[in-house]
């Protein structure tokens, strides 16, 4: 027997299959500005930074605070936020210098002002990273270097870079990839043999004999990857910033930070704080947030729990190793061209593909 | 054969998720693998110019060395797992106590739910620093800080998978075989050697084809375990593609990387196919 399907049938399925459509995408459209409005997404890297943000979210208390990982260096939550934008699930993240370059490149960083955030004026303004109108784009919180790091594991004392060739150190090295810490490892080896980071042939040669000589045991690509070599001994020299000494310090080791050792090894200074990401639906409570977060309370405490040095002048600090006076930053700080580095990063990584993993 | 209107309207689902979830996202690839990228961006624009630049680099002898390592590491994992599951398997299947058959079957599948994280990390503490890789590398005469001791351990993290996979994929072929072949050729004075190599083997090839395979393809497309165990010294095409994506945001070099891989990987799977099947008649 044939069903005839008739004109009230056709308009009752059509008109419910339309009023459900129109409520679940009007539902989905309240709900998700319902659940905006009480929630704020951050995005923080992993211990010791998210325990001392959870900290400050509850101590905050104005909305409930969703937290996402960094999954590896900060630039890999780049191609998270592109596959969803317009409407990427965050609203607020923490990043470093070369990501602020690509996140305003991207247009996805949100203007801020004196109004958004009032800590800001006890953060010089030179540390605020902005687009090429001057707008300020960011909420810098902290500043921290990348430098040599030892433990007492190590064979030998390093007096210059040029010990990194020293037999004695047989697998003791775990040398970070090119895109942990945007390379700036080569650099430093390029500014030991004569070049810069305009001119890295020389950084290369160098770390192709440091390849050949068998001295590099592991090559990190993140940040728990250092601090679970460094920690259980599997290797004693590395190249990182003060948050991973202090992590491997916590873990038991006694760690060195070789700053000020010789001018051949150089610290690259750079800053780390919050973009609002100009899709948030909450930019309000996301500026208030990163506000709390850079008081001066916060930032002494942010201090404690990862070993980077506060911006917020107010602020106390006791890292003596990355206090430097006038003559030592002449000889051994460096504060890199960030977006250089970014555009370059690409062809340093091709580089290190093809004429260095082969050699180790 | 003529597919009647209801079995293609059951059929329009199924395509229908094949051509969403499958076809379009490597059409996408395809696509991005073919654009300009621009340094300090994310991915390529949307109006970025086609080029084939992104393939004309990886045909750089440099790049060759991973395709090779990829390919030479999956090869001597799957033949080291068929090595171990075959017997395994062939052992389950001869077994008389069922109660024994479901134990064993039951840890193989077991295995197969572990965590991937936590074998890993197992390995790297076994056999890393603060477990057993001086003992056995000093067995092994060779330096704890030696290459080949890295590709030991990838290599033993990749057999973690593929020894069960092998076993469970090989347990229905050897349940099959008709044990009196067997009895009878040894009845006939073969040795037990004679016996499995001439009839047991050529009469299990299509399920030691199809374990290869699976553990073949599985083991081309690791990637938590040459990216942990390998100590960043020993890399998969997979871990170029993944820092490619994720680090430097070069989607397309990674999707001229993923599809290359995946050409590679269909051409190698067809000619054993047809080199198999020509040579036992499968």
């Amino acid at each position: 027997m044939k069903h005839k399907i008739t004109r009230r049938d056709f308009l009752k399925v059509a008109g419910g299959g339309c009023l459900a459509a129109a409520s679940t995408g009007l539902g989905a459209t309240f709900l998700r500005q319902a659940w905006a409005a009480e929630r704020l997404s951050v995005v923080d890297w992993g211990p010791p930074f998210i325990d001392h943000i959870k900290g400050v979210a509850k101590a905050w208390g104005k909305a409930q605070c969703t937290f996402t990982l960094h999954a590896g260096g900060a630039a890999s939550i780049l191609p998270k936020i592109k596959a969803a934008w317009p409407n990427p699930p965050y609203d607020v993240v923490d990043v470093w210098s070369p990501v602020f370059v690509s996140m305003i490149n991207e247009g996805w960083a949100e203007t801020v002002t004196l109004d958004d955030c009032p800590n800001l004026k006890y953060i010089p303004e030179k540390f605020i990273s902005k687009d090429k109108n001057g707008n300020w784009k960011c909420i810098p919180r902290g500043t921290n270097g990348l430098f040599f790091i030892s433990t007492e594991k190590c064979p030998i004392e390093l007096t210059n870079i040029e010990d990194l060739l020293n037999p004695k150190l047989k697998g003791q090295i775990l040398w970070p990839n090119p895109t942990l810490n945007t390379n700036c490892q080569v650099i430093n080896l390029a500014m030991a043999r004569g070049g810069d980071q305009f001119n890295m042939e020389p950084g290369w040669q160098f770390l192709k004999e440091l390849a050949k000589s068998g001295n590099i045991g592991r090559v990190s690509a993140n940040t728990s990857d250092t601090i679970t070599s460094l920690s259980t001994g599997e290797t004693s020299v590395t190249f990182a910033e003060a948050a991973t000494g202090s992590a491997t310090r916590k873990a038991g080791r006694k760690v060195y930070y070789l700053t000020k050792t010789h001018e051949s090894m150089k610290t690259f200074m750079f800053v780390s704080g919050w973009v609002v990401l100009t899709s948030s639906e909450n930019k309000k409570l996301a500026f208030d947030f990163a506000n709390f977060a850079i008081n001066k309370e916060n930032s002494e405490l942010y201090h404690k729990a990862t070993g980077e040095l506060p911006l917020n002048r107010e602020a106390q600090h006791r890292v003596e190793e990355l206090r430097f006076s006038p003559a030592e930053i002449e000889k051994h700080v460096i504060i890199p061209d960030w977006d250089h580095i970014t555009k370059n990063l690409d062809s340093w990584n091709k580089y290190y593909e093809k004429d260095i993993i082969r050699l180790l | 054969m003529k597919l009647s209107k209801g079995a293609l309207l059951l059929l329009i689902p199924g395509i229908g998720l094949f051509l969403i979830f499958v076809v379009l996202p490597i059409a996408n690839i395809v696509e991005e693998s073919f654009r300009l990228f621009v340094p300090g961006h994310i991915g390529a624009s949307k109006d970025a110019p086609y080029t084939i630049f992104n393939y004309a680099e990886l045909l750089k002898p440099a790049y060759l060395f991973y395709f090779i390592e990829t390919l030479r590491l999956s090869l001597i994992c799957s033949f080291l797992g068929l090595i171990v599951g075959f017997p395994a398997a062939y052992l389950v299947a001869r077994q008389r106590s069922p109660f024994l058959r479901k134990l064993v079957v039951g840890f193989l599948i077991g295995m197969m739910f572990l965590s991937t994280m936590v074998r890993v990390y197992a390995l790297q503490i076994t056999f890393g620093p603060t477990g057993f890789d001086k003992v056995i590398c000093g067995f092994l005469h060779i330096s704890t800080n030696s290459r080949f001791y890295t590709e030991i351990l990838v290599v033993l993290g990749l057999l973690h998978y593929v020894i069960p996979i092998s076993a469970i994929t090989l347990l229905g072929t050897t349940q099959n075989l008709n044990p009196r072949l067997t009895e009878a050729a040894q009845v006939l004075g073969a040795p037990r050697w004679k016996v499995h190599v001439s009839i047991t083997v050529p009469l299990c090839v299509p399920g030691i084809l199809s374990a290869f395979l699976i553990c073949y393809t599985f083991c081309m497309s690791a990637f938590v375990v040459p990216m942990v165990l390998g100590k960043g010294r020993v890399l998969f095409v997979s871990n170029l593609i993944y820092s490619r994506f994720s680090e430097i945001a070069n989607y397309p070099s990674g999707s001229a990387v993923a599809i290359l891989m995946l050409l590679l990987s269909l051409t190698i799977i067809y000619g054993i196919t047809t080199i198999t099947s020509r040579l036992y008649k499968v």
